[in-house]
């Protein structure tokens, strides 16, 4: 089963929203709504929900935050993404409910809830070798198929696919940051401009955040790819670097699965491509420079004075981000020597 | 009177809440104290260090924001912010300005900025090891 923390009661500060959103699906359903759980995630603040008339099923109610990793969220064009990847056979939840903000003040989308395992690197690491390889096959064959989707059908047609759109998106994250700064972020912006001239590839559907913490697991098969607010049109090697994460060699594990090498290579064989590691390195700097704006912006809410609440977890990307700085600068350094 | 060490009274401190108070944590409260403990566990073995880190980092900045080319010193107002304000606000400029990455003394300047800041990036992550917690919490992502 998907993790799940909290109890039934004690939701702090967000107590009067979701009570308002609980009684207003009721109301909708016609029938007793409870809520079971805190759903996981940071994206996002989600609430689990059961339906008396709908007996054994479970629902997710997902708000956009006020103050999220992201500067702007928009449940509508994520559920009609949604929507449309379920028409086309993706597993992905079905939309249930789209609230608007006159309801409870934000957007809200309830989906419904989908059983499973949701791995982690960690968890992955401890499953045997043949296994390892079944979900990191399993893994790549659903990412190609994701890119293989007739993008056009399923977002706005007037996105800038290319690099320099991505660039300006999570630019906007670093110009608004108020107490952090990061003088490494602002060179890789810089970078990735200079950089970007020989890597102008393919364009497709591009998840965005797809990793182990967004997929749900029935043994070896996915049965549920989660989190599509950060999906846009892009190049696929995005997708590809991003679940690289860490992984600076060709050695280095890929979320406890395989090496990054063997990865690839499945990708590879997955997508009927070949993937230049200078592609790769490319991608996976601009993938862990979206990772690094994304964890400042969380580093810099949670340090600005005045804030009713800081979350313990963003205050550990002041580590978090020692981190990402060193990933990027390691692979620019692999990336300059291969010139 | 004699002084404890930062890094000791963290220690202590992290002592502390590990055996006195997170046994008695109700298991709601327990993973945001565990993120806590954890770090001041982090900060407790470089508290020191840390000072001399953002000593060298400030040099570096002056150093880069000094040698700056004057064709993008010329559009930015650097006067007045602290030095690592300034080399962010040269090198949003450049992002802005993306022709100007063609000029060659431009190109020289980030070849400098990059081995400056790999330089630095690699005696500030030796003192920024994961702990036992932060590894932990890393895990579950």
């Amino acid at each position: 089963m998907r993790t799940e923390t909290g109890s039934a009661t004690g939701w702090g500060v967000e107590s009067s929203l979701i009570e308002r959103i609980r009684t207003h699906i009721a109301a909708h359903w016609g029938a007793d709504v409870r809520i079971v759980g805190r759903a996981p995630g940071h994206s996002h603040d989600g609430w689990i929900m059961t339906c008396a008339d709908r007996p054994g099923q479970r629902f997710l109610v997902r708000t956009e935050p006020r103050d999220g990793p992201f500067l702007t969220y928009d449940a509508i064009r994520e559920a009609e993404l949604l929507g449309g990847l379920a028409r086309l056979g993706l597993p992905v939840p079905h939309v249930l409910m789209v609230g608007g903000p006159e309801i409870c003040g934000v957007r809200f989308l309830v989906l419904d809830w989908i059983d499973g395992v949701v791995h982690t690197p960690h968890s992955a690491a401890c499953l045997g070798g043949a296994e390892r390889i079944a979900y990191a096959t399993e893994f790549v064959q659903t990412l190609t198929r994701l890119h293989r989707l007739p993008w056009t059908d399923l977002l706005d047609r007037g996105q800038d696919p290319s690099v320099s759109g991505l660039l300006r998106q999570f630019g906007r994250t670093l110009d608004q940051l108020v107490v952090v700064s990061s003088v490494v972020l602002d060179y890789v912006r810089v970078w990735l401009q200079q950089a970007a001239v020989a890597h102008s590839g393919e364009v497709a559907l591009v998840h965005g955040d797809f990793r182990l913490g967004n997929l749900v697991w029935r043994d070896a098969r996915i049965v549920g790819i989660l989190d599509w607010e950060t999906a846009r049109v892009g190049d696929p090697l995005f997708d590809l670097a991003w679940s690289c994460m860490g992984a600076t060699s060709g050695e280095s594990p890929v979320m406890g699965l395989v090496s990054r090498d063997e990865f690839v290579a499945l990708y590879a064989r997955a997508a009927g491509r070949d993937v230049a590691v200078r592609d790769l390195i490319f991608w996976q700097v601009a993938a862990a420079w979206v990772r690094g704006c994304t964890e400042a912006r969380l580093l810099d809410l949670s340090v600005t004075p005045d804030r009713p609440e800081t979350d313990a977890r963003d205050l550990s990307w002041e580590f978090g981000l020692y981190r990402t700085e060193h990933e990027l600068l390691s692979l620019i350094d692999q990336y300059e020597q291969g010139r | 009177m004699h002084a404890v060490e930062p890094g000791d009274l963290l220690r202590i401190v992290v002592r502390i809440l590990e055996t006195q108070v997170l046994p008695a944590t109700e298991e709601a409260a327990r993973a945001t104290l565990l993120l806590s403990v954890g770090i001041l566990d982090n900060l407790s073995g470089r508290v020191e260090e840390r000072r001399d880190l953002v000593t060298a980092r400030e040099q570096r900045d002056r150093a880069l924001v000094e040698s700056v080319p004057e064709r993008i010193r010329a559009g930015v107002d650097g006067a007045g912010v602290p030095v690592n304000r300034a080399l962010s606000r040269y090198l949003r400029q450049l992002a802005e300005h993306p022709t100007l990455l063609t000029e060659p003394d431009v190109s020289a300047w980030l070849e400098r900025c990059r081995q400056a800041l790999l330089r630095q990036s690699a005696e500030e992550i030796a003192l920024m090891r994961p702990t036992r917690y932060l590894h932990s919490q890393r895990s579950r992502s």
